[in-house]
């Protein structure tokens, strides 16, 4: 009987000081939130490189890059909602693409991350280029490279150019032609916009598109015409 | 015959393991957890899906093979029931195939449950069957099948602990063999670069299965390098039991 009391005392002792224990550890964690414990995403600073990782993750790369996409998900919410200061989403973009380079979502959303929010457009186009190395048939890549172009740096030329390129790859949608023409027409190539617009004229399923795309070829000829004509004039007043 | 009844036996072996349900419960959880997750995945949720319950299928499939294999011959010799399976009338040669077989049995079971799970889980969130996680699959389960036989290799000379190590280590060079040729190219010496050649053509080259990122992606895996793949395979794996046979045969159990 006196040992089953013990027995029983020894088993309740046990169980409170298990307690008092995990209250402890809960008590110490609560006190290093926000002080030692890293704010979200901040222990990728720490990555050494993608390639590295890419080695160390034993053909598990794919699974990794998405354990970092979340991280990187993460990481932009918080800076976004706190102090809007996004210094380590280049390196984390880098690690994610480098261990999944067929990840075409993350190149697209670093680079609009990198060029709209963290003002570093430069870094954005090398992104997106490192994703055009890799996914060279992507038209998604060669649009948004030319949409930061055209959005962010005003390069009319350099915009004009990628979205040309990305209504030649396969699967690219019809708007991509219409971007093209628009932009080549704003940047001066008159020959490119025509074709272009004669292009989306020709594969859009929309009427009204169609109709548009129409009035800007008819609009575009006679503008190649003038300017013919007045080259011609000039070459023969010279 | 006999090694189909040695193989039976082990298959009912590893499914009275309680490590195989473990294994088996705990990817299902993983692969269906992902769904839970995915809203916070920015439209990468099917990606994240695909991409863990791949991974699980290999990763708990070696742990598999670690836990069960790498005991497989030994455990037989430890507990002496080997010499009351040789002195039957059954070859060490039909002992170490039935070995085989039985493990692989115990594999097909977790791999077509973990597959079964993943297309459940992309079912429900309206992709449909995806033929390319089929193959990916079947890819994953001939790189199993390596492992097994490269277990079964090392337990027939070593203890199961020195096996599962050796075991894990393969699989983990398996995964960059084929980095040893740049590395090669790199060294002054002429004998580490035979070494490293001879390294790369005996060990694994477990990256020709890895087909995970081409199915998630949906790129198209063609039926050549499905064919190629487990023409390497299963090439291997006879390699690795025919040294297994002979050097099992030369042991001395007294």
């Amino acid at each position: 009987m006196k040992l089953l009391r013990r027995r029983g005392l020894t088993q309740v002792l046990s169980v409170l000081a298990a307690v008092a224990f995990l209250c402890g550890a809960f008590a110490v964690k609560r006190g290093l939130r926000g002080g030692i414990i890293p704010q979200p995403g901040e222990e990728l600073m720490y990555f050494p490189s993608g390639k590295f990782l890419k080695q160390a993750s034993l053909g598990h790369n794919s699974t990794l890059a998405d354990i970092v996409w979340l991280r990187a998900i993460q990481y932009y919410g918080h800076h976004r909602l706190t102090d809007r200061r996004y210094d380590l989403i280049g390196h984390i973009f880098d690690v994610m693409t480098t261990l999944d380079p067929g990840f075409t979502h993350a190149y697209v959303f670093g680079a609009l991350v990198l060029a709209q929010d963290a003002g570093r457009p430069e870094e954005a186009l090398a992104l997106l280029r490192k994703g055009m190395r890799h996914n060279p048939a992507d038209w998604y890549l060669a649009f948004e490279t030319g949409f930061i172009y055209y959005v962010v740096l005003r390069d009319d030329e350099s915009a004009g150019r990628y979205f040309s390129l990305s209504c030649k790859l396969p699967g690219a949608p019809e708007f991509t032609a219409r971007f093209a023409a628009f932009v080549e027409e704003r940047a001066g190539h008159t020959e490119t916009a025509l074709k272009l617009w004669e292009e989306v004229s020709r594969i859009s399923d929309n009427e009204r598109i169609k109709e548009m795309a129409e009035e800007k070829v008819g609009k575009l000829r006679r503008q190649l015409e003038e300017e013919s004509r007045v080259s011609g004039r000039a070459g023969s007043d010279a | 015959m006999k090694v189909i009844a040695i193989a039976r036996n082990t298959f009912r072996e590893a499914l009275r393991d309680k490590a195989l349900y473990v294994l088996v419960v705990f990817s299902v959880v993983l692969v269906g957890a992902t769904r839970v997750i995915s809203p916070l995945a920015l439209g990468e949720g099917v990606k994240i899906t695909k991409d863990v319950g791949l991974s699980a299928i290999s990763f708990f499939g070696m742990l598999a093979i670690i836990v069960m294999g790498a005991g497989l011959v030994h455990k037989e010799i430890d507990r002496k029931t080997i010499f009351m399976i040789l002195s039957k009338p059954v070859s060490r040669r039909q002992f170490i195939l039935g070995k085989f077989l039985g493990m692989a049995d115990a594999l097909v079971v977790m791999v077509v449950v973990m597959l079964l799970a993943l297309q459940l889980v992309l079912l429900t969130s309206r992709v449909g069957l995806d033929v390319l996680v089929l193959k990916a699959g079947l890819l994953t389960f001939v790189e199993l099948l390596v492992m097994t036989s490269i277990a079964i290799l090392f337990s027939s000379f070593s203890t199961t602990a020195l096996s599962a190590s050796l075991t894990f280590i393969i699989y983990g060079v398996g995964h960059f063999s084929g980095d040893l040729l740049k590395f090669a190219d790199r060294l002054p010496s002429e004998f580490a670069r035979y070494v490293c050649h001879l390294l790369y053509y005996v060990l694994p080259d477990l990256e020709v299965f890895n087909v995970r990122g081409m199915a998630v992606h949906g790129s198209d895996i063609s039926t050549e390098r499905l064919l190629a793949a487990t023409s390497y395979g299963v090439l291997y794996v006879l390699g690795a039991l025919m040294f297994s046979v002979l050097i099992f045969s030369r042991r001395d159990f007294k």
